[in-house]
């Protein structure tokens, strides 16, 4: 059985067609990654696969169409960690940890012995125990990432979506957070259902990639078939080379040459 | 080191002495402090006896302390007050007090459970046009022949509770209506056509009756002054059934801080807990107008001053903001009846002249903050 399986799925927003037609499932413990040019629809892709917004055809979380669902049902089995996430002023890191734990009290009731150990442990798994006291604000972007992962680590569901989780990192904290969502990922069996822009890196650590364009999949499979010159010129409209080393591909733009 | 990722076969290592290092109490998430809790309490019984023990009529206040402390069960002390001053501190300025610890409550916490519901540090339990439609409510009524001091002056009241709140139903049609899905953004702005309106219409009626203006003009400014005990028996259930409900989606209030598409991800229905608060707040702001008439600012000082002294987290401003909201407008209706005696300054010229810097100071944080 999938942990994420979506069929069919069309997504309209006053009345622009933004997805069409879309399958694709992810195992339990796998790691989808989701690609294409800036528009295509990725990050809509997530939302619907979480509920946030209006979609025909179906999801199917741990084989339950997600209509089935209520609310707090669809929050404790995935979870999302949206691109700019919103930073509550004056919220320590705790708080916002916390937070994740929403799905799993009383609507009105407050957070039980367990919610809290849940939350200490996510802390001491991200090696975020030093910060806890801080404010949200006062964190750099490669700790605030880490922080946002925290948070839907709490929520404890099967599958996390991550959407652009390396955007505005550097290099190096670029590949912390993906080195620290595949370890995790393992240690915890997620299923992890992310987008990314940096294409060498989405063809390091997903086992399988979707590749979308203009609202439709253009290639699902894995890296390997999907991160080719041909698809990546045809879909993102530049030319580029795919090389190889021992750790997997690098995907490296051509010049263009300068119109005379 | 790597930075941010620990190598698995030393993180829990580094994890428990961290947990060494730093307070284990540093993991618990924000609470209401024991400590926070006592000085607000502290502060309630200092405004009310203070509130008690000063007027236009002296009465020496060990005298005041003795007769209250007569009236505590099982107590008996000569307090050696004569009929006269028993009945000032019974009948004149306790139930003054009274209703200026409530109005002042319902309005702190309305103001807090507005900018939580809202995300706008700005917002006010007059935002949806309460204010303006009790303005209104009251204005109809004073032209329609209701007078403040005469008998009938239980209408008035009743009147702007009544406007107080078809103010706030046409707000959310309105931002319902032509907001769609666009969020709290509609409804602020739909607040501010309807409160507009309302004015508009109140004052073209206050121009068409000039010989009532000055009437109007007294009830707009607010006042707590000839407050009586039916005045306090009218407002209780209000303030009590709506700061209990409010208080109640206190912690929901910190999940709404992260925006309505991460709270949904979080299991919330951020529609229906606005609805909520937006009732609630509105239902206790019109009776607090309808008894007290206008009283601005105190929703934006009150739990602005607890977030700079204390915390954030609304499981923290919202107690501490209904308690610190009755003890403030105690103690400013105390400096609006002393600090021009024998008349007294409306309470809602001291709390704007405290507000609106005030307002400045917070619009200049909230800006600092993104």
């Amino acid at each position: 059985m999938s942990a994420l399986r979506v069929e069919g799925l069309g997504v309209t927003i006053e009345g622009t067609t933004i997805l069409t037609d879309i399958s694709v499932y992810a195992a339990p413990g796998e790691w989808l990654g989701v690609i294409g040019p800036n528009g295509a629809g990725k990050s809509t892709l997530l939302h619907a696969a979480c509920g946030v917004v209006g979609f025909t055809g179906q999801v199917l979380l741990g084989g339950d169409p997600l209509e089935t669902l209520d609310r707090r049902a669809c929050a404790s089995r995935v979870a999302l960690v949206p691109q700019t996430p919103v930073v509550p002023p004056g919220m320590s890191v705790v708080d916002y940890v916390l937070l994740g734990r929403t799905p799993h009290r009383s609507a009105l009731g407050a957070e039980s012995h367990n919610d809290r150990a849940v939350v200490v442990e996510v802390l001491r798994q991200l090696d975020l125990v030093r910060f806890a006291r801080r404010l949200l604000t006062t964190l750099s972007g490669g700790e605030r990432q880490r922080v946002f992962l925290a948070r839907a680590l709490a929520q404890q569901s099967a599958v996390v979506l991550l959407d652009e989780p390396t955007a505005a990192l550097d290099i190096g904290h670029q590949v912390d957070v993906l080195h620290l969502v595949d370890q995790l990922r393992r240690e915890l069996g997620l299923t992890i259902v992310s987008t990314l822009h940096d294409l060498t890196l989405a063809g390091r650590y997903p086992d399988t990639l979707v590749m979308l364009a203009e609202g439709r999949v253009v290639a699902v499979g894995a890296p390997r078939e999907v991160l080719t010159p041909e698809l990546i010129e045809r879909h993102y409209g530049t030319p580029v080379r795919v090389l190889e080393d021992v750790s997997g591909l690098v995907v490296v733009p051509s010049r263009r040459l300068a119109a005379r | 080191m790597h930075r941010g990722v620990t190598d698995p076969s030393t993180r829990t290592d580094i994890a428990t002495s961290a947990v060494d290092l730093f307070d284990v109490d540093d993991l618990a998430p924000s609470a209401l402090r024991r400590s926070w809790l006592v000085a607000a309490v502290l502060l309630v019984i200092g405004a009310s006896l203070l509130g008690l023990m000063i007027g236009p009529v002296t009465i020496a206040p060990h005298r005041v302390l003795l007769e209250l402390l007569d009236h505590l069960p099982g107590v008996h002390v000569q307090s050696g007050l004569d009929p006269l001053e028993a009945n000032i501190v019974w009948q004149v300025r306790a139930p003054r007090v009274v209703l200026g610890l409530l109005v002042g409550a319902m309005l702190a916490i309305a103001g807090g459970s507005y900018q939580g519901a809202f995300r706008n540090s700005l917002a006010d339990p007059y935002l949806l046009g309460a204010a303006a439609g009790g303005g209104l409510g009251a204005t109809i009524a004073i032209i329609g022949g209701v007078q403040a001091t005469s008998n009938n002056s239980a209408l008035l009241p009743v009147a702007a509770f009544v406007g107080a709140l078809l103010a706030v139903a046409l707000t959310y049609g309105v931002g319902a209506a032509y907001g769609g899905d666009r969020g709290p953004a509609s409804l602020i702005l739909a607040g501010v056509a309807v409160a507009s309106f309302l004015t508009a219409v109140q004052t073209y009626l206050q121009q068409r009756n000039a010989d009532t203006i000055r009437e109007v003009y007294s009830w707009i400014l607010g006042q707590l002054g000839g407050a009586t005990w039916h005045d306090v028996i009218i407002l209780l259930p209000y303030v009590t059934i709506t700061s209990a409900v409010l208080l109640a989606t206190r912690r929901t209030l910190d999940v709404l801080s992260v925006g309505d598409t991460e709270a949904t991800t979080l299991g919330l229905n951020p529609r229906r807990v606005r609805i909520i608060v937006v009732i609630a707040a509105s239902l206790g702001t019109a009776a607090a107008v309808a008894v007290s008439g206008l009283i601005g600012f105190v929703g934006i000082i009150v739990p602005h001053t607890v977030r700079l002294l204390t915390n954030h987290s609304y499981r923290v401003v919202l107690p501490l903001a209904l308690l610190g909201g009755g003890a403030f407008l105690v103690l400013t209706d105390l400096l609006a009846r002393t600090l021009m005696q024998p008349s007294e300054i409306p309470i809602g010229v001291v709390t704007a002249f405290l507000g609106a810097p005030f307002f400045l100071v917070v619009l200049r944080l909230s800006r600092a903050d993104r």
